[in-house]
């Protein structure tokens, strides 16, 4: 039996940033995870499921409380709303895991639709040379600097959702990234060492060129 | 049906669903009807695109492997079922339901946000293309949809050039935001 949910104070704001930010990461891991047939990815994306049933449960709960007459009534329902998009969007991201978990990911067209996409999903593994070991994220800066988001981090047994600023990479880790066409390949070059520094912005502030 | 075309139609089903995603989520951050409007048209398509899809799925019956066309169907639904997530936060723009502040305080808070700018006559991205530009590779911010007076530029490609007066909703990191911000507005950014 799942444990039952109990009332909590919890900042609505962060609530639903928590929801849109959780809701939002799922989807690309769980493309990930039919993209690289990885079945690891796709259970972390049914855990996250539940994780967001429950925050959107606590959502409702909070607007709910402070909901005392027609007016609160008409401002928070949009707020229910978002935390209900949120949740679905989660359940379509775990439909998308269990393609994976049913062994349903195999069609080669899969492969070629991936190929094709605005955002493009990258995995890599870093080596001893490479300029990311041993760095922080933050440090780094790979989502300025070449627009890649770094989703995920296999590291042996371990698997790292959503690294922060803080989190060090380390050689032989493996990571899943998100960005453009053009960023992906320079964040698997820079992983493999073939890229020696970071790619600083062309552009300062002003539009001029550095 | 070759299957290149089917490969084209999948990736546009996952492309048009998720900048369904961003522009309602930037329909409920600035309340604007004109971008929910939008996304209720892209729905449209989207409905098209993906019976489409589905019977020419079916249509490779014996072809391939059953489960592997099953995992296509899912994909696909999956998809669907993200864009019509979006039209329900477009619809509370629709309906005029109030978008209480702590909404838009919280979807600015999120690492990934959406920013939506015009770009004003004295700013160096008018008359540039966006592959010259490289916004996506310098400053992290992809723009996904552009306003020329009455018409819309879904994921506009390298060649397209920008002027003064289009409004662009672009997609990125909090950093990024700012630096595109004060591109696309230099005045108001120097009085600041």
């Amino acid at each position: 039996m799942e444990e039952e949910i109990k009332y909590k104070p919890i900042s609505v704001r962060r609530l639903l940033a928590e929801l849109q930010s959780t809701s939002t990461l799922m989807v690309d891991l769980a493309y990930s995870s039919v993209l690289f047939s990885d079945k690891d990815l796709a259970e972390e994306v049914i855990e996250l499921e539940k994780k967001v049933e429950d925050l959107k449960t606590l959502l409702l709960m909070n607007t709910a409380i402070v909901i005392k007459d027609a007016e609160d009534a008409e401002a928070m329902v949009g707020i229910m709303e978002v935390g209900g998009v949120a949740d679905t969007i989660s359940h379509a991201a775990g439909s998308i895991s269990r393609i994976v978990l049913l062994d349903l990911g195999a069609d080669p067209s899969i492969l070629e639709a991936f190929g094709k996409t605005q955002e493009r999903l990258v995995k890599t593994k870093i080596s001893p040379g490479s300029v990311m070991s041993g760095k922080t994220l933050g440090k780094l800066k790979l989502e300025t600097n070449i627009g890649v988001n770094v989703i995920s981090i296999r590291r042996g047994k371990e698997l790292i959702i959503n690294p922060g600023a803080k989190t060090t990479l380390m050689a032989e880790d493996t990571l899943i990234g998100r960005g453009s066409d053009v960023g992906v390949v320079e964040f698997d070059k820079l992983a493999k060492g073939e890229l020696k520094a970071v790619p600083r912005p062309k552009l300062d502030m002003k539009g001029e060129s550095v | 049906m070759n299957q290149e075309k089917l490969a084209n139609m999948l990736a546009q089903l996952k492309d048009i669903s998720e900048i369904m995603i961003d522009l309602s989520y930037s329909a409920l951050i600035c309340g604007s009807e004109e971008i929910a409007e939008r996304v209720m048209e892209m729905e449209e398509t989207m409905d098209k695109l993906h019976i489409e899809f589905e019977l020419a799925v079916v249509g490779l019956g014996v072809t391939r492997p059953a489960k592997g066309l099953l995992g296509l169907i899912r994909l696909a639904m999956a998809a669907e079922q993200i864009a019509d997530a979006a039209t329900v936060l477009a619809n509370i723009v629709k309906r005029g339901l109030k978008t209480h502040p702590v909404l838009q305080m919280a979807m600015q808070e999120a690492e990934e946000t959406i920013v939506t700018a015009e770009i004003a006559d004295d700013s160096v991205l008018g008359g540039k293309s966006l592959g010259d530009l490289g916004l996506e590779d310098d400053i992290g911010m992809r723009i996904i949809v552009v306003r020329r007076e009455q018409e819309w530029s879904y994921n506009p490609k390298d060649s397209f050039v920008l002027a003064s007066g289009d409004l662009i909703i672009a997609k990125g990191y909090v950093e990024g935001r700012e630096k595109l911000l004060s591109l696309a507005r230099p005045i108001l950014n120097n009085n600041q």
